[in-house]
């Protein structure tokens, strides 16, 4: 079957219903081509939203950044003027260098493994879809770990195989703490054949860490690849772990 | 950095352009708090510099002085290098894809507009189009860009 970037459009917005999604999600599982585009189009998105985000917040930036860098590196013409180096610009670049640490450190979340990107579910509430497993996307779109738990757990119960259940169920249980139930189910997930083989290796390994079974973490760690956007994260995790 | 910029034949005044924008390319790629630094700050940021440097004497006629002195400035240890190196090609994809963005006309203007927290029959009404219309279109302008950056030769080298 031949999907189009509608279609890769539709099945990152939700915008499928079931019969439809799970057409798609079979096929990614087989068609490298169609698993290849669909992460271009992830990125595409993910990237012009954050830029386009940036953009917005920018003049705040600049507003810290443009008075500290003239202060710091001089005009031309200023320079002409000879050079005294006065308590005062001693005391400012020590000022510059604690605000640059300062904003950046609010910024960047450092090198924290928890830090790593969690996708929305597709196939949450749309008009005429609201199943019990579109109700379960919606709260964990929503951020409702602790509900969407409860929600996955239900749907857990009556399809123990679905691999889609399996994997949100583990990151909200992730998300809420609740590591030890999370790390079978991404172990069964990282062991078996299903689209999220890849990502469970990494969702195993940080549930195995934070419950300090630090030798488990670092063998799913290694299995992330390197082509994995979770990639980045293992590196930083094995790190801890050595 | 100032004193390794100025040592390549910058004056101050520019040194400090590259290093503002530097910071506000890092803001950017940290934006979403999702990213992640693998390596020392410093290392990071020096690479950013010396791009941008590097990409602003390619568009001025500025003349790169070499004096052999580039370890003094700016050598970082070991792997902190190859980190560094993986979060500066990043940074050139996103940036890769920012531009070839605005070279889209109204593609980048329905793109933009689609990724806004908002309802998208709203956002087609905005537009002036149809939803179903607008929902093609959409999925059009995407297949574009991304066609765009795979035909990129840039790109391609960016990759890891």
């Amino acid at each position: 079957m031949n999907f189009s970037y509608d279609d890769i459009s539709a099945y990152l917005n939700g915008e499928m219903n079931a019969v439809q999604q799970q057409a798609f999600e079979q096929q990614l599982q087989v068609d490298d081509e169609l698993k290849k585009q669909l992460e271009e189009f992830r990125f595409l998105q993910t990237t012009i939203d954050k830029h386009q985000q940036a953009e917005q917040t920018l003049p705040e930036l600049k507003k810290i950044l443009t008075p500290l860098t003239q202060t710091h590196f001089r005009k031309a013409e200023q320079q002409k003027a000879g050079r005294v180096i006065s308590m005062n610009r001693i005391v400012t670049g020590l000022a510059l260098a604690a605000s640059i640490a300062l904003i950046f450190f609010l910024m960047i979340p450092g090198v924290s493994i928890d830090g790593y990107p969690v996708d929305d579910m597709s196939g949450a509430i749309t008009r005429g879809n609201e199943t019990e497993l579109a109700k379960a996307a919606q709260l964990f779109n929503d951020e409702k770990y602790a509900e969407a738990v409860t929600a996955f757990q239900q749907l857990n119960r009556t399809n123990p195989d679905d691999a889609t259940i399996m994997y949100y169920l583990g990151i909200s249980l992730i998300k809420t703490q609740n590591d030890a139930d999370a790390l079978p189910l991404f172990e069964q997930l990282a062991n078996g054949a299903s689209v999220y083989k890849e990502d469970a290796n990494f969702f195993a390994a940080i549930s195995a860490y934070h419950l300090q079974q630090n030798d488990k973490a670092k063998l799913y760690a290694t299995a992330v690849k390197k082509e994995s956007r979770y990639y980045k994260f293992a590196k930083v995790m094995l790190k801890k772990v050595k | 950095m100032k004193a390794y910029l100025m040592s390549r034949g910058c004056n101050e005044e520019d040194a400090g352009d590259v290093f503002q924008d530097a910071l506000i390319d890092i803001y950017k790629l940290a934006n979403d708090k999702q990213f992640v630094l693998s390596c020392p700050f410093e290392a990071f940021l020096i690479l950013v510099c010396k791009r941008k440097f590097f990409n602003k004497t390619k568009k001025t006629s500025l003349h790169v002085v070499t004096n052999g002195e580039e370890e003094a400035y700016t050598n970082i240890p070991g792997d902190a290098n190859a980190s560094a190196d993986e979060h500066l090609n990043q940074l050139g994809r996103e940036q890769l894809v920012m531009s070839l963005l605005e070279q889209m006309g109204n593609c980048k203007e329905v793109i933009l507009k689609s990724l806004l927290k908002k309802p998208q029959e709203e956002i087609a009404e905005e537009l002036g189009m149809s939803y179903a219309y607008y929902r093609k279109r959409k999925s059009n302008c995407m297949g574009e860009l991304a066609e765009l950056v795979h035909l990129n030769p840039q790109f391609k080298d960016l990759m890891p």
